[in-house]
């Protein structure tokens, strides 16, 4: 009887600490990692928001690009740093100018270097002996600066004969890039061109090619490699 | 000696622990309600935000598929944008090589003879030669280092030797 007493006098007390101690372990097991995830999934949120935001930008920017214009300038700059190693064109290039300058050409190394590629574009130089006046010589210099594909002039030695011809030893170096087997993640971020690069592009867009004009290359779409012709 | 009877004692302990046990309740009906709130709430947002993060996601993956059928506008982009990239490292091409050979060929004459001259990445230059005397020798001297040579910034002169003949031998260097 007393017994009843004391637990009807203890029952508010009782629920109290049993409901604290629910709330306690409830909290414990199920709020606080629940409060953990949601901090998780806002962190997420916030990535993915971002990932969606330069998604956006880059589908944009490819959308505003005009593709016949892209097409164009790709020529263009394939054509100033052709993808392959072509160590055939130079020669004729140097035989072509040399011919059109009546300069003479002594001899021709070439050093083929190795197939490493600093920032994806490799090179290769050329050490041509060639013999004229020092008007020849000129003009075969700065029609070479001006031509597809782009050469380099790393070193001119010049000697002077007593005939007052020259003979002179120039270093040429010459690029290429090839293409990337892969373009990269959808999600790799876009860079964009430079008005240095727009300004660099004007500027070779006024370069010529001695050789006769190939077919133009025509870039294959697909699932497959893009870059394959 | 008289003692006091309160015959109300009973009734007051009553009325205390009647007291107790009603803030007690209240207590318990109070965090039970917050704790009900709370569990409500966290519900709330984490699906709120569950689904905020499946619609991103889904908006993501349109956005791939739609990048994707512009595969070939990127990789034309990247050709163009990789080769003017690489470009724009050795932009302007250099100019100073035709303008430092037209001037050092210029001073060629019968007194004064250029026997070779070098130009090496567009930076340095080497030019070797004689002159017949010494006054031609400090004539070009003057004319080469004088301030309307705005081509090179620095000119050495490496050796300066005489010859039985008379004649002045010279290795001169300049920075472009």
């Amino acid at each position: 009887m007393t017994g009843n007493i004391n637990l009807a006098k203890y029952k508010s007390f009782l629920t109290f600490i049993i409901l604290l101690l629910f709330v306690v372990i409830s909290v414990l097991n199920f709020i606080r990692p629940k409060v953990g995830e949601i901090f998780q999934i806002r962190g997420k949120i916030n990535n993915e928001k971002r990932k969606l935001a330069e998604l956006t930008q880059k589908e944009s920017y490819l959308n505003n690009l005009d593709e016949f214009e892209l097409n164009q300038k790709t020529q263009v700059v394939l054509k100033a740093i052709p993808a392959e190693k072509d160590v055939i064109t130079p020669f004729s290039i140097f035989k072509i100018l040399a011919s059109q300058f009546n300069l003479e050409i002594q001899g021709v190394d070439i050093n083929l270097g190795d197939d490493s590629l600093k920032n994806d574009v490799g090179s290769f130089s050329f050490f041509l002996k060639v013999k004229g006046t020092f008007e020849q010589l000129v003009n075969f210099i700065e029609k070479m600066k001006k031509i597809f594909p782009i050469m380099s002039i790393k070193e001119v030695d010049v000697e002077i004969k007593k005939d007052n011809s020259l003979l002179a030893k120039i270093l040429i170096e010459t690029y290429y890039s090839p293409f990337p087997e892969k373009i990269g993640s959808v999600e790799s971020p876009i860079l964009l061109v430079t008005s240095q690069e727009e300004k660099i592009y004007q500027e070779i867009s006024g370069f010529s090619s001695i050789l006769p004009e190939t077919e133009e290359i025509d870039i294959k779409m697909g699932k497959e490699n893009p870059f394959a012709f | 000696m008289s003692k006091k009877i309160d015959f109300l004692d009973a009734y007051k302990k009553q009325l205390s622990q009647e007291g107790k046990n009603t803030i007690l309740n209240k207590m318990t009906l109070s965090i039970l309600v917050i704790y009900c709130l709370f569990l409500l709430g966290t519900f709330f947002i984490w699906s709120f935000l569950k689904r905020d993060y499946s619609e991103v996601n889904r908006q993501i993956e349109e956005k791939k598929l739609k990048i994707d059928q512009l595969r070939k506008r990127e990789s034309l982009y990247l050709i163009l944008k990789k080769r003017l990239s690489f470009l724009s490292g050795m932009w302007p091409l250099p100019e100073k090589d035709i303008q430092f050979l037209s001037f050092i060929y210029n001073f060629s004459s019968s007194d004064l003879r250029i026997n070779d001259f070098k130009i090496s990445n567009n930076k340095v230059a080497q030019v070797n030669g004689e002159a017949t005397n010494a006054l031609s020798m400090a004539d070009f001297l003057e004319k080469i280092t004088g301030p309307e040579n705005n081509i090179f910034s620095k000119i050495t002169l490496n050796s300066l030797s005489r010859e039985k003949s008379g004649a002045y031998k010279f290795s001169l260097s300049f920075n472009l």
